[in-house]
């Protein structure tokens, strides 16, 4: 055990040095920014930073893309308890009981039990990473080429499970993914696969411009198709009182620790866990409470419980990312690529080779939450705001940042031209109806899943059967041929558009 | 039953990814396939080129049978800025440099975004021309042209 205590120790020496302090402050500031604002994501704001972070260090842009992702949580909570409009599928809960909270007057204290307790959320969560990560990365050091494949079929399928819409064009997004990672030259034999000749493709198509292109550039164009829905603004709270009463925080507290637990363990799942635990915590406080009638009126309890939930399972979604260097979900997808740009191979292996990137991103994680409650709470005027900034700025803007940002990258025109392709599929996809995470998913893991499946198949000498064999991938495997099934139940079906519904 | 168009979204996307998929098979039909035990660099684009024209015919199928809804009409004018700014960048920062790229690019993008014609439409993208060029030129020295040379 006291190794994980010096780990720490050595992590908070790299976290606290001058630049990781900036650049989590940083993506903590840009993170509540985005959040703040409906419609523009985590997910759309880390792909546009890819191209940027590329030069920064390993820890110090994986800390700053950290901030991003959490912050992103704080930030819309603001939004929708203030204007009752959720930033992102995980906060349509907060919007509940949150803005009736500031109808009734108590915006500040709203603001303040979220803030709360997704800080404590975020620090019970963060212990949970650094307690739980380095014994499962010992446990996968034993895992071989199956094991890995298994696992990386089980984050595509419960990718393509848990995703909005028609299962079957999930899959088929899934597909065309992988099928783009395949461009390029094929790191076992060299041969050029889909390059036609062209030099800059033989290096593959960069997972910037994929990225960028399906999720920022497309989003703001379904923005703009969609008209603009911030002008529904009502300003009127005062901010007197932030600090919550006693009977508030009595109330808050064992929900914020119960929604830390759901939430930290549902985000270690693939697929849906983080957007699902504030609707599991918030269906469990109502369960408990005394007066259930109070909830959607403005219940502490169902503000608390869904915030911490939300929170912790934002941060345990690391632990599989650090551990056994697979994604629970796109943005983590997105960070495992960063880090493959940054030439770290992600799995176990990297808790022993580059402990300091891992325990530096854990460590930043404290400071991470304490800087964005200071930065939440007291400035919360700023960030009201910044709801006032016309999309006539902020989009074109954002849209020459991409522009350059990708472009000084390589400094070549056909990552541009890649972007524009992006952006095209991204809009029209999404409008037939098919969702981009899947194809974002399935082109990240698409070149590990052929080299895991390459190398296990040396092994038993082509036996497909032999995936079978071992245990843990056995396992695994038939946990996503079990999810594949239950998409064919109708009962399943139903929960399935029932919660795509809310979204 | 009788087959028709009843969900053209369906049948659209569906052909698109068809052509996409035997596309895949098509021109990689000379990488070598290898065995089971030694797969070659031709096994997953055939595995998955399958996948994708088995599952995009199913699509097809499905919005020839099922009938689908017809979203809101499609806005060009959001999509055309959009997906031919970063296009409108990459011709113009070799010979023009970043300050008019920038402003460029920036009004590309608002024509999307409002109809409204004022001075700002001349003001905002000046100013952001000249942030963006005292960040990435100033700023972070990056290795690019300020102005056409």
């Amino acid at each position: 055990m006291t190794s994980i205590f010096d780990s720490l120790i050595m992590g908070f020496t790299v976290a606290i040095t001058p630049v990781n302090l900036l650049y989590a402050l940083i993506g903590c500031v840009l993170g509540t920014m985005i959040g703040v604002l409906p419609g523009i994501g985590s997910l759309a704001t880390i792909s546009m930073l890819l191209s940027f972070s590329s030069q920064l260090d390993a820890v110090t842009s994986l800390i700053m893309m950290a901030g991003i992702f959490y912050g992103a949580q704080y930030g819309s909570s603001t939004t929708a308890i203030l204007c009752n409009i959720p930033g992102d599928a995980a906060s349509v809960v907060t919007c509940l009981d949150g803005h009736q909270m500031a109808r009734k007057g108590r915006a500040g204290q709203a603001l303040a039990i979220a803030a709360l307790s997704s800080l404590l959320a975020g620090i019970i969560a963060t212990i949970i990473i650094g307690l739980f990560t380095p014994p499962i990365a010992r446990f996968a050091l034993n895992f071989n080429a199956p094991e890995y494949f298994s696992l990386m079929v089980l984050g595509l399928v419960a990718c393509v499970v848990f995703s909005n819409g028609s299962v079957l064009n999930a899959f088929i997004m899934a597909a065309f993914g992988v099928l783009l990672g395949c461009i390029g030259t094929d790191v076992e034999t060299g041969a050029q696969r889909y390059t036609f000749g062209v030099l800059q493709l033989s290096e593959g198509i960069t997972i910037v411009a994929v990225a960028m292109g399906l999720f920022g550039l497309s989003e703001i164009v379904v923005n703009l198709a969609n008209g603009n829905k911030m002008s529904v603004l009502d300003l009127k709270y005062k901010m007197r009182d932030l600090w919550p009463s006693k009977a508030e925080f009595r109330a808050g507290t064992p929900a914020a620790l119960r929604g830390t637990f759901i939430g930290a363990l549902l985000g270690i799942l693939p697929g849906a866990g983080q957007v699902l635990s504030p609707f599991a915590s918030y269906m469990i406080e109502r369960r408990l409470s005394k007066k259930p009638g109070q909830f959607g009126e403005g219940a502490v309890e169902g503000l608390a419980g869904p915030e911490a939930a939300n929170n912790a399972a934002a941060q345990t979604s690391f632990i599989p990312l650090l551990a056994l260097g697979i994604p629970a979900n796109p943005v983590i997808a997105l960070m495992l690529g960063a880090m493959v740009i940054q030439g770290i191979q992600p799995g176990p292996n990297v808790m022993v080779t580059r402990p300091e990137v891992v325990w530096g991103l854990i460590a930043s994680m404290f400071i991470g939450n304490l800087m964005l409650v200071i930065i939440n709470l007291p400035m919360i005027g700023v960030w009201v705001r910044l709801l006032a900034v016309p999309q006539r700025i902020l989009f074109p803007a954002i849209v020459v940042f991409c522009c350059i940002g990708i472009y000084t990258l390589s400094g070549s025109v056909y990552d541009l031209v890649a972007l524009a392709a992006f952006a095209a599929i991204g809009v029209l996809f999404y409008r037939a109806g098919f969702q981009a995470i899947p194809l974002l998913l399935g082109f990240i893991l698409g070149p590990m899943l052929e080299e895991n499946l390459r190398r296990a198949m040396v092994i038993s000498q082509g036996d497909l059967f032999s995936l079978f064999q071992r245990p843990i991938s056995a396992t695994v495997l038939s946990i996503s041929i079990l999810l594949l099934l239950m998409t064919a139940l109708p009962s399943f079906r139903k929960q399935r558009e029932n919660f795509a519904g809310s979204d | 039953m009788k087959l028709a168009i009843r969900n053209p979204l369906d049948v659209m996307s569906g052909s698109f990814l068809l052509i996409v998929g035997i596309s895949a098979l098509y021109f990689g039909k000379d990488l070598n396939f290898g065995s089971m035990a030694r797969m070659g660099p031709g096994f997953m684009p055939r595995v998955v080129g399958v996948c994708i024209v088995v599952l995009s015919a199913l699509v097809v199928l499905r919005g020839l049978r099922v009938t689908g809804e017809m979203p809101p009409s499609f806005q060009l004018v959001p999509f055309l800025s959009i997906v031919l700014a970063p296009v409108l960048f990459a011709i113009l920062i070799k010979p023009a440099g970043l300050f008019i790229t920038a402003f460029a690019v920036f009004s590309l993008v608002r024509v999307a975004c409002t109809k409204q014609f004022s001075v700002e439409a001349f003001l905002a993208p000046f100013i952001l021309a000249v942030v963006v060029c005292a960040i990435f030129i100033g700023l972070l020295g990056q290795p690019l042209p300020l102005f056409w040379y």
